[in-house]
């Protein structure tokens, strides 16, 4: 029966269920619930005493509130030493114009040692990095196996080139990719299709101490930390690999380097299929953009026509993390933003035209995240069912929100969208006790540390230990891990097109650059098949300049197989 | 029997004294009240001039009363002096508003001049205390509800429809608290009473409408935005609603229609092309929606740069206070020198600078400041003021002595003002003016020791 009004119930994103999809979704609710049902919880929050993890991250909070103490913790899941293990790269704060740490504070390199522990090689590989410091974006800018660490900051930048021993080197000025100012999210791509990993920067705001501004008293007589409308906006930067162990500035000139915005999160993906990748970037308080790449290093902003720019309402929002991946199956990208409470976050569904379409409004997740204020983000799969999920961690930029606005807290939730029949449907109570408690979180990186082909994440905390969550789901399900090598392509192979197809259904997972906030996700990819016990096909279609399309079949289940450009399957791990 | 003749005498002597005493008072505090009123007359009748002269009469002979400030700040609301009107309206407050009906309209007068903030601190104690009237009721709950604080909205509108149940406006107000409370039920019951009410009142419509396209709703929300714009037809926000309520139900060419007609009329507002364009493109109209979008781009990004622009300024004034306060001048000046890099009338920041050097003796580098706020406001006792710090400090008394006079014709219950006057008054060998001044000042603030002193020595020399 309609109520008062006749409303439609409120559908979930991208399809509205049917009667019989309804019953089907109670069916397969009860099938998880009953498939699940085990005395572990989907993510288990693993303590340091157990993961090694006694790192802890700084704030630096000030009684003058600078802008940059609300917005570090960045983190990377990474193999630097190529063992078969994911590493872990967290960010910390440290000394700059406006803080003087009072014991000296450091980045952390926590090496996987394939027991389920960490230890802190730091010292020793060389990246303590002491910069008051935001995040870090991975890539084998060198093609010569070993990733590379590009680290932002509040201050400069950083490139650390992984000299493949077990130790780094700063290259920074070396290689001409050094930014000044407030740098944050980076990603990794090849813009240019030349086999070479390109880099691009965001840059946050104009902000040093000179220019601080404080914005008085909040409502308990107390300074504050301003909204970023206070502070002048920047250009991104893009830095084109020269091949050489050098980059260009590839940004003057371009778009890129015209429109200035508030730089926090960027995620690069072929939104129109075209194999040129695409810049998407989350903007605090301006027009998030969205840069078409129309080869030659030119590029289009064409956030606002694209519908991606503005809210539904046509104003900017505060947008923080953001994500890309084929969420509907349908081959093409949808994009994703996290943005600050009371701003809805934004699921943008592709039209296959340059456009998009905003889901989120009157959603099941514009209603789950109305209040929260959203960072790290990241699509995946963590039960294995073939469709992509999506995992989200949040924390208030206001410390003091708490004793002076009714709805919205400084420690949030962390969020746990599970994608049912094309809708995310928020499942965090089910996700186990660490999605009950609250965080001040920022950084979010998805990385299978234990190698059982089920993401883990890591999310740093600002001020506070970080938080590895274990996924430890029951589904049973069938799955393949793919780690791509490049030969001609990057040899990271981000750009690539992988399609597999089980029990005649196709799906398709792009290997993209960046996403979420501050952070860098392990770079294999991992196909859920759902209840099936075979992969038809995997074909993978390698970034250019390849033009290698590989098939796979026959495809050994439930491990890791790495796949070389032109040769196939090379080795399972 | 002498003596009692005379206490008699006395005692009759003195009740006269009293009785002419109370007589003069009370014909002075009508000749006040008639001031008042001929004030507001001419107010009304847009003779602002008159209005304004009226006004100042009446604060040279009560300098502590709040209204004929209220009134000249209304008088110059209404004539679009908004930054005057504010000036008028600061000193209103400043001496406190003793009667709800003024207070209510110094809270209309701040809501005209966005500032609802103060507009709503001017009400809250009345109404915290139950002496609010009715009206007032209201206008404290549309202060709230613009403001999108919807508890506290509906929390005072239920307390004015307790009062006034009757009243047309009920209705409609209470479905769009509701609309703010995304309580879309309850206000589409409230609203469908408004239309039902009035059937033929555009607002209960589109109020309606909105709920309905709020609750995904669209094809009932699209028959009711119709009516809305049948019933006025040239209002934009109207044919708004109609038109992206078409969107939503996928009618692309027909959302184009509304929005296209919806941009031409006058009061357009932003969005519309926002949405215009989407539309447009949707419908398939790829370069038209390119080139809307476009002027919604252009318009958009200068309203946001003047809204970045109004946070950098509030957040700097901020700064350069709290600098000042915790003593540290050098800070605040350099704050208020950022100010005017963003915006070179500011008031505030040109009216703290002026201070900053004058009270240091540079009244070289306070001039440029004094001369901004004079030209930025030539009626205002604050610039005039500062003006005859500046003359005083640049040795011209005669010049220190017109701006402080005129300063004092606006604002003759400034005892700062009064005192700078003894001094000027002083400095030229004026000694009776210059008592005058000086006792005004202390009657105005009889706890200022300088003040005394300042008038004994003006008494002493003039009876000498």
């Amino acid at each position: 029966m309609k109520n008062l009004l006749g409303y439609r119930a409120a559908a979930p994103l991208l399809s509205g269920p049917s009667a019989a999809g309804c019953v089907l979704a109670l069916w397969l609710a009860f099938c998880g619930l009953a498939a699940g049902q085990s005395d572990k919880p989907l993510f288990q929050s693993i303590p340091p005493s157990q993961s090694g993890i006694t790192w802890v991250h700084e704030s630096a909070r000030s009684e003058e509130h600078y802008l940059p103490e609300t917005m570090s913790g960045g983190l990377a899941f990474l193999d630097y030493d190529q063992d078969g293990w994911m590493d872990l790269y967290m960010v910390n704060t440290g000394p700059s114009e406006f803080f003087t740490p009072t014991t000296p504070l450091s980045n952390a390199l926590l090496r996987n040692q394939g027991d389920g522990t960490f230890r802190d090689v730091t010292a020793k590989a060389g990246v303590e990095a002491r910069t008051f410091g935001m995040g870090a974006a991975v890539g084998d800018y060198d093609n010569d196996g070993y990733p590379d660490l590009y680290l932002t900051s509040h201050g400069r930048t950083i490139l650390y080139r992984n000299k493949g021993d077990g130790t780094f080197e700063d290259v920074t000025e070396k290689a001409g990719v050094l930014v000044e100012g407030w740098t944050t999210s980076a990603a990794w791509f090849d813009y240019d299709n030349d086999g070479l990993l390109d880099l691009f920067v965001c840059n946050f705001v104009k902000f040093s101490k000179e220019h601080h501004i404080s914005c008085g008293l909040n409502p308990l007589g107390k300074s504050f930390y301003c909204v970023p409308r206070v502070f002048e906006p920047t250009s991104g930067k893009l830095f084109r690999n020269n091949g050489d162990g050098t980059f260009s500035d590839a940004a003057e000139g371009t778009a890129i380097g015209e429109v200035k915005g508030k730089a926090l999160g960027v995620v690069t993906a072929d939104i129109n299929n075209d194999r040129r990748l695409d810049i998407f970037v989350a903007n605090d308080t301006v027009q998030d953009f969205l840069f078409i790449n129309r080869g030659k290093n030119e590029w289009e902003e064409v956030g606002l026509f694209a519908g991606v720019g503005l809210s539904s309402e046509g104003s900017a929002q505060s947008g923080m993390g953001v994500d890309a991946a084929d969420f509907d199956g349908d081959g093409w990208q949808e994009l994703y933003v996290a943005n600050i409470d009371h701003q809805y976050f934004s699921l943008f569904k592709n039209n296959r035209d340059e456009s998009f379409q905003d889901l989120s409004i009157s959603s099941p997740l514009g209603r789950s995240t109305f209040l929260l204020s959203g960072w790290g983000v990241r699509f995946f799969d963590f039960d294995h069912d073939g469709d992509l999920d999506l995992i989200q961690a949040n924390g208030h930029p206001d410390d003091m929100i708490d004793e002076y606005a009714s709805s919205v807290t400084y420690r949030e939730p962390l969020l746990l969208f599970e994608n049912r029949q094309g809708g995310l449907v928020d499942i965090s109570d089910q996700a186990g006790p660490a999605f009950k408690h609250t965080y001040p979180a920022r950084g979010l990186a998805l990385g299978d540390y234990d190698n059982d082909g089920r993401s883990d994440a890591a999310i740093a905390n600002i001020g506070e230990a970080p938080l590895l969550l274990r996924n430890q789901s029951q589904s049973g399900h069938h799955w393949v891990g793919l780690r791509l090598v490049g030969r001609t392509c990057n040899r990271d192979a981000v750009g690539a097109k992988v399609t597999y197809s089980v029990e005649g259904k196709a799906r398709t997972r792009f290997l993209n650059g960046g996403g979420s906030y501050l952070s860098a996700h392990d770079p294999r990819l991992i196909l859920g098949l759902g209840p099936a016990d075979k992969v038809d096909w995997i074909e993978i279609r390698w970034p250019l300049p390849s033009d290698k399309v590989e098939r796979l079949e026959e495809v050994p289940l439930d491990r890791y197989l790495t796949v070389e450009e032109g040769k196939g399957i090379v080795a399972p791990e | 029997m002498r003596r009692p003749c005379l206490l008699g005498a006395l005692l009759v002597g003195a009740l006269f004294f009293c009785v002419s005493l109370f007589l003069t008072v009370d014909v002075r505090a009508e000749a006040g009240a008639d001031l008042l009123e001929e004030g507001r007359q001419s107010a009304q009748a847009g003779e602002l001039s008159s209005a304004l002269l009226s006004f100042s009469a009446y604060k040279q002979e009560h300098p502590n009363d709040p209204r004929p400030y209220l009134y000249s700040g209304m008088a110059l609301l209404k004539a679009g002096r908004g930054r005057d009107a504010a000036i008028e309206l600061d000193e209103a407050a400043a001496r406190g508003l003793s009667e709800a009906g003024d207070a209510i309209e110094y809270a209309r007068g701040r809501m005209e001049l966005g500032n609802l903030r103060e507009a709503a601190r001017a009400l809250a104690e009345w109404e915290e205390s139950d002496r609010l009237p009715a009206e007032g009721l209201w206008v404290l709950s549309d202060i709230h509800y613009r403001l999108k604080e919807a508890q506290d909205a509906q929390r005072v509108f239920e307390k004015f429809a307790a009062r006034q149940p009757d009243d047309p406006r009920v209705n409609l107000r209470r479905g769009q608290i509701y609309i703010y409370l995304e309580e879309y039920e309850k206000a589409l019951t409230s609203l469908e009473h408004a239309v039902w009410a009035n059937p033929e009142s555009p607002e209960a419509h589109f109020e309606m409408a909105r709920t309905l396209y709020y609750g995904i709703n669209f094809e009932a929300g699209k028959k009711v935005a119709a009516k809305a714009v049948a019933l006025d037809p040239d209002n934009p926000e109207y044919l708004h609603l109609l038109g992206i309520t078409c969107d939503r139900l996928e009618q692309y060419d027909e959302a184009v229609s509304h929005l296209e007609k919806a941009a031409e009329l006058p009061g357009a507002f932003n969005r519309i092309y926002f949405d215009l364009g989407n539309a447009l493109r949707k419908a398939g109209n790829t370069a038209r929606a390119q080139e809307v979008l476009k002027t919604y781009r252009s318009l958009h990004q200068e309203s946001e740069a003047q809204a970045n622009r109004d946070k950098i300024i509030e957040a700097l004034l901020n700064q350069g206070r709290l600098q000042i306060q915790q003593g540290d001048i050098g800070a605040g000046r350099s704050s208020f020198l950022r100010v005017l890099e963003q915006d070179p009338d500011d008031w505030l920041a040109n009216s703290f600078l002026a201070k900053i050097y004058l009270s240091s003796g540079r009244g070289r580098l306070a001039q440029p400041h004094v001369d901004k706020l004079l030209e930025l406001a030539p009626d205002s006792s604050e610039a005039h003021y500062l003006a005859a710090m500046y003359w005083r400090q640049a040795r011209d008394a005669s010049k220190a002595l017109s701006h402080a006079e005129e300063s004092k014709r606006l604002r003759p219950g400034d005892a700062e003002l009064r005192n700078l006057l003894g001094n000027l008054y002083f400095a030229l060998g004026q000694w009776e003016e210059a008592a005058q001044e000086y006792a005004a000042a202390v009657g105005l603030a009889p706890d200022r020791l300088d003040f005394q002193a300042n008038h004994k020595t003006a008494l002493k020399k003039l009876n000498r």
